[in-house]
């Protein structure tokens, strides 16, 4: 009698094992229909989320995508109005007055190549914040891939003035993008909280402020080594001047085309922001395009 | 025989592309290339590439072609949101009317800006067999940019809604800007708020027509 239960409560368990180990939702490729498996672990049964079908009725929804996630981290919460807007507003006033004729000056002065080389060489002495965020998060490879990049072009590439690698690619599916404490803080699902508008840095969350916080102090090598607090503001000043001549012009462009220019900015920023937190793999097995475009096609006549 | 067997060849051959040309003729992937594809054409065109006399009629010709694959009723409803419901149809004509020009204003110079680039054309999903989206990437050379174009099928045809780049959402873009204007807490606030967000719309696009045509001017001279 006794064997029989215990024959039984074997039986569970395997089964249990079984069922826990397989996914628990199984997406379809082709029809997105997200067909629920058995989740024991939690007893739920059946909790459809997102299924496409449900919503395509409904003619405002854009649920059907799959990337409501994505508009919910992008969700604005903004008591502080008031004090965005006016700081919205020193910091255009800033950007207009200041430093755009002085980006435009330097870009007058300096050609395009000695402004990639200060690029170059500034994105290679960031590698210990990208590092740690890559490992913070668990990207293992792309951790790799910044470090064989720094590597390579501190030693090859004359101290990282040269970009001897160019962009990173393994043969393992790797993140793209910067990685940062804003994002990883993301990434271990700490939410955004109140939108924020930082003097001179601009749109910010209270969670991604913190990041810049630990990011700018604590894992940016010009604030180690005991140098004067002067020297490295002013060289992270440099840095922002120079990172701002490749972008010149794309400000005006948001603004131009909207009514409310800080509601615009503030949607721009957080909708960026989550697409980077929930950033894509840059898959080197992707398929490739179905077509494409051809660059040099003139009209019929 | 072997005639005949080269006949049935060229037979199934045949059967075969028609089938596939029918099956690919309402796709939302091929419809949203051919307009693309036929923006820069118009652009590669010589006789009016680099000639500023006749840049008028080239932005005349792109907002044609743009006109027929995007689907702006669609593209202004959703940008303002449930809100549409209690617009009048006046309303609604003269609020695609504006927010087209808007959007035209802004966006139609930067189309020249066009320098050879390719789009790639990644993947299609339909939903419901009425919504698509079409994953596509600008191959600029350094980095892809990846566009996402959302569709819908009106009357048997995949028109844009929505353009979806770094993240972020054309259509979304907006309807945070309107509905902050938009108070929807009464009707008397609602139809002070929507007088509002024309006036705003409308002085808008003064601005950016003032705007180009001040560039243009200063073009030809």
């Amino acid at each position: 009698m006794t064997r029989n239960y215990s024959t039984t409560i074997l039986a569970f368990l395997v089964l249990t094992m079984i069922l826990l180990t397989f996914p628990s939702q199984v997406r379809s490729a082709e029809t997105q229909d997200s067909i629920m498996v058995a989740q024991v672990g939690s007893g739920v049964i059946g909790s459809v989320k997102n299924n496409p079908e449900e919503y395509a009725d409904d003619e405002f929804s854009e649920d059907m995508w799959g990337d409501s996630e994505h508009h919910e981290e992008a969700y604005a919460s903004d008591p502080w109005q008031g004090y965005n807007r006016a700081m919205f507003k020193f910091n255009d006033y800033l950007y207009f007055n200041i430093m755009k004729p002085v980006t435009q000056g330097y870009m007058y002065v300096m050609p395009l190549r000695p402004r990639t080389w200060t690029n170059n060489f500034f994105q290679n002495m960031l590698y210990p914040v990208r590092l740690t965020s890559c490992l913070l998060q668990g990207k293992f490879y792309t951790a790799g891939a910044e470090t064989s990049k720094f590597i390579a072009n501190s030693f090859f590439g004359l101290g990282g003035l040269g970009n001897i690698t160019g962009e990173a690619v393994s043969t393992m599916p790797l993140y793209l993008g910067n990685e940062d404490m804003g994002q990883t803080f993301g990434v271990w699902g700490i939410p955004n909280g109140p939108y924020f508008v930082l003097p001179f840095f601009g749109p910010s969350t209270i969670r991604d402020s913190v990041g810049l916080g630990i990011d700018t102090f604590v894992l940016n090598p010009f604030w180690w080594f005991g140098i004067p607090w002067y020297y490295s503001a002013s060289a992270g000043a440099y840095n922002q001047i120079n990172k701002l001549s490749f972008h010149i012009g794309e400000y005006e462009s948001l603004k131009e085309g909207s009514i409310d220019p800080y509601l615009a900015l503030r949607d721009a920023y957080l909708s960026y922001r989550a697409r980077q937190v929930q950033d894509a793999k840059i898959d080197p097995n992707r398929p490739k395009p179905q077509m494409t475009t051809n660059p040099d096609a003139a009209p019929e006549k | 025989m072997t005639r005949t067997l080269s006949i049935v060849t060229i037979v199934v051959l045949l059967c075969l592309s028609a089938g596939a040309g029918f099956a690919a003729e309402n796709s939302p992937m091929v419809r949203l290339r051919s307009g693309i594809q036929g923006v820069i054409a118009i652009l590669n065109d010589p006789e009016l590439k680099g000639n500023p006399a006749r840049q008028a009629e080239m932005n005349v010709k792109i907002r044609e072609t743009i006109k027929d694959f995007f689907n702006f009723e669609e593209l202004s409803k959703r940008s303002v949101g449930r809100p549409w419901l209690q617009f009048s149809a006046e309303e609604k004509e003269q609020f695609v009317e504006l927010f087209t020009d808007l959007l035209e204003q802004t966006y139609l110079g930067r189309v020249g800006e066009y320098s050879g680039e390719k789009v790639a054309f990644d993947k299609e999903t339909i939903i419901k067999g009425k919504y698509a989206q079409v994953d596509t990437r600008l191959l600029t050379g350094k980095q892809d940019i990846p566009v996402f174009y959302r569709m819908k099928l009106t009357d048997g045809q995949w028109d844009v809604y929505d353009v979806k780049i770094e993240g972020v959402s054309l259509v979304k873009n907006y309807r945070t800007q309107f509905t902050g204007i938009l108070d929807t807490t009464n009707d008397k606030t609602f139809e002070a708020s929507k007088k509002e967000l024309f006036k705003r719309l409308q002085t808008k696009v003064t601005e950016l027509k003032a705007n180009s045509s001040a560039t243009a001017e200063n073009g030809t001279k």
